[in-house]
């Protein structure tokens, strides 16, 4: 089945899906096949898209179109996050022509699912509010400029400040998961690069008392797929590495002022 | 739990990974790999053990067993939180991580036949003598591949154990941060295992060339009535 396309290489006519799919929350998943005409540079989207124009399984039968969730279509807001072909990544980005077939879709394992390969990512943002992310600026009266940050520093923090909280690094994290609290390591990532703000740092304390506690950086089983899958190539280890040194210069304080 | 309190538990396990239990590693290994020069060799650094007298027991508490029951409870439970993902995600790392967790499994197994039989049992009659009693194992017992097969997969279960443990110290404790250190630690632990391993090999060499005349007629009593 195969047909010459512009480039005079011979291109598939068709496109071969597997999708695990569930009704709503808490429903038993099922698999179904699908079908879909090759379109030249074409991603896990565009293939989707088709099956809601044609929601018809491989084997002919009518079904109801696969949900999915996504936002930016450019690697950005990481709504759009599943597993492909047991990879945790976006699917906005992932190209049809570099996937092996048929490209087997999985809702992410560690989320809620909604309904088909729409999760629900509230634990990831309810992290962020743990750890504090964010500078702390409100008050009642104008605080002025803030301090200046090095240019190296800035570097280091810009990397981190790319997480899209897609929820990869966790996917992909053997210590993440439902016998375990662990916080996941982009929050961590986003503890340090807080903690690394001139101003971010006033809660530095508050961010290192989750890291120390259960579920926080020391949960961490430095198994390192979280840098592997981080679509953003964050460093997270170096955070992970760098907060579990501030962790232990903050516990041995915390020991010592009692 | 208090954060406090679940960082040192947690902080605990890592560094009794390596002090006491890992430097006593060290110790043992040397003991063992003495065999490969000779029985006197290796009784004499034996001996050297036992010239502490009615201090060993405190010194082996403190310094080994209570150490190594502690690192067992709190890995057991830390085991129990990973949920491993090797077939999906097959990254070097991540098999190390794996196999971190069956390691410690294989060791603890390995461990407490190693302790019962050869420490707490030899209490009952005294002092045991190693020597033939492995000799006797490794070469003239008629399970002796499974000997020392059980012996080589103990020892480097343990040694794989410490090492990738030497690493994930380092970064659990915020040492090697960036992957280049990260790199070089592998490196390091690398050379120290392989160290262990050869030190390991050698006890077996050691034990089956150097098997004294007695160990081919080694009978229960033997083990249990050793040289002064
Ligand atoms: S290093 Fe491993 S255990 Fe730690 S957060 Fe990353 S994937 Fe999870
Ligand atoms: S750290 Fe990387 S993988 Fe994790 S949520 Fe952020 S962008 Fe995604
Ligand atoms: S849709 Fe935003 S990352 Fe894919």
């Amino acid at each position: 089945m195969t047909s010459p396309n512009g480039n005079g290489h011979s291109a598939p006519e068709h496109v071969l899906l597997r999708i695990k799919r569930q009704k709503a929350p808490g429903e038993p998943p099922y698999w179904e096949s699908f079908r879909v005409p090759y379109e030249p540079g074409m991603n896990v989207i565009s293939a989707l898209m088709k099956i809601r124009l044609n929601p018809v399984t491989a084997e002919g039968r009518a079904t109801t179109p696969v949900t999915w969730d996504s936002g930016c279509l450019e690697e950005v807001c990481g709504a759009c996050s599943m597993r492909i072909n047991g990879i945790p990544r976006q699917s906005c980005t992932a190209l049809v022509d570099k996937l092996e077939q048929p490209i087997v879709l999985e809702p992410f394992s560690k989320f809620p699912v909604l309904r088909d390969l729409m999760v629900d990512r509230t634990p990831m943002f309810d992290a962020l509010k743990r750890i504090k992310a964010w500078v702390p600026l409100d008050g009642t009266y104008a605080l002025g400029p803030g301090d200046k940050m090095a240019p190296e520093l800035q570097q280091i923090r810009y990397k981190y400040s790319e997480c899209m909280t897609c929820g990869c690094c966790l996917e992909a994290c053997p210590q993440y998961n439902n016998r375990s609290s662990f916080i996941g390591a982009s929050a961590i990532g986003q503890a340090y690069l807080f903690n690394e703000h001139p101003t971010g740092r006033n809660l530095k304390g508050d961010r290192l008392d989750v890291m120390m506690g259960p579920g926080g950086v020391v949960d961490c089983g430095n198994a390192q797929n979280c840098v592997r899958v981080c679509p953003k190539h964050i460093p997270l280890t170096d955070a992970i590495a760098a907060i579990g040194g501030q962790v232990t210069v903050h516990a041995i304080k915390k020991m010592l002022r009692f | 739990m208090t954060d406090t309190q679940y960082f040192l538990v947690r902080r605990v396990h890592s560094l009794l990974g390596v002090i006491p239990l890992g430097v006593f590693l060290f110790a043992h290994m040397t003991t063992n790999s003495m065999a490969l020069f000779g029985q006197e060799a290796f009784d004499h650094k034996v001996a050297l053990i036992h010239s502490l007298g009615p201090l060993l027991p405190f010194v082996e508490a403190a310094v080994i067993f209570i150490p190594l029951v502690l690192h067992i409870i709190i890995g057991i439970v830390i085991a129990h939180t990973g949920v491993s993902n090797t077939s999906d995600l097959g990254y070097g790392r991540n098999w190390a991580y794996t196999l971190q967790r069956w390691t410690g499994w294989i060791a603890l197994a390995f461990l407490l036949y190693h302790t019962i039989t050869l420490r707490f049992l030899d209490v009952a009659g005294g002092r045991a003598n190693f020597f033939p009693y492995m000799s006797y194992l490794f070469r003239y017992d008629s399970l002796w591949m499974f000997w020392i097969f059980a012996y080589l997969a103990g020892g480097l279960a343990v040694i794989y154990h410490f090492a990738n443990g030497l690493c994930t110290f380092c970064m659990t404790w915020g040492i090697t941060v960036g992957p280049k250190s990260q790199r070089v630690m592998a490196g390091i632990a690398a050379v120290v295992g392989l160290g262990l391993v050869a030190m390991l090999v050698s006890s077996i060499v050691g034990f089956y060339v150097n098997a004294p005349i007695e160990a081919a007629n080694w009978q229960s009593g033997i083990m249990l009535t050793g040289p002064n």
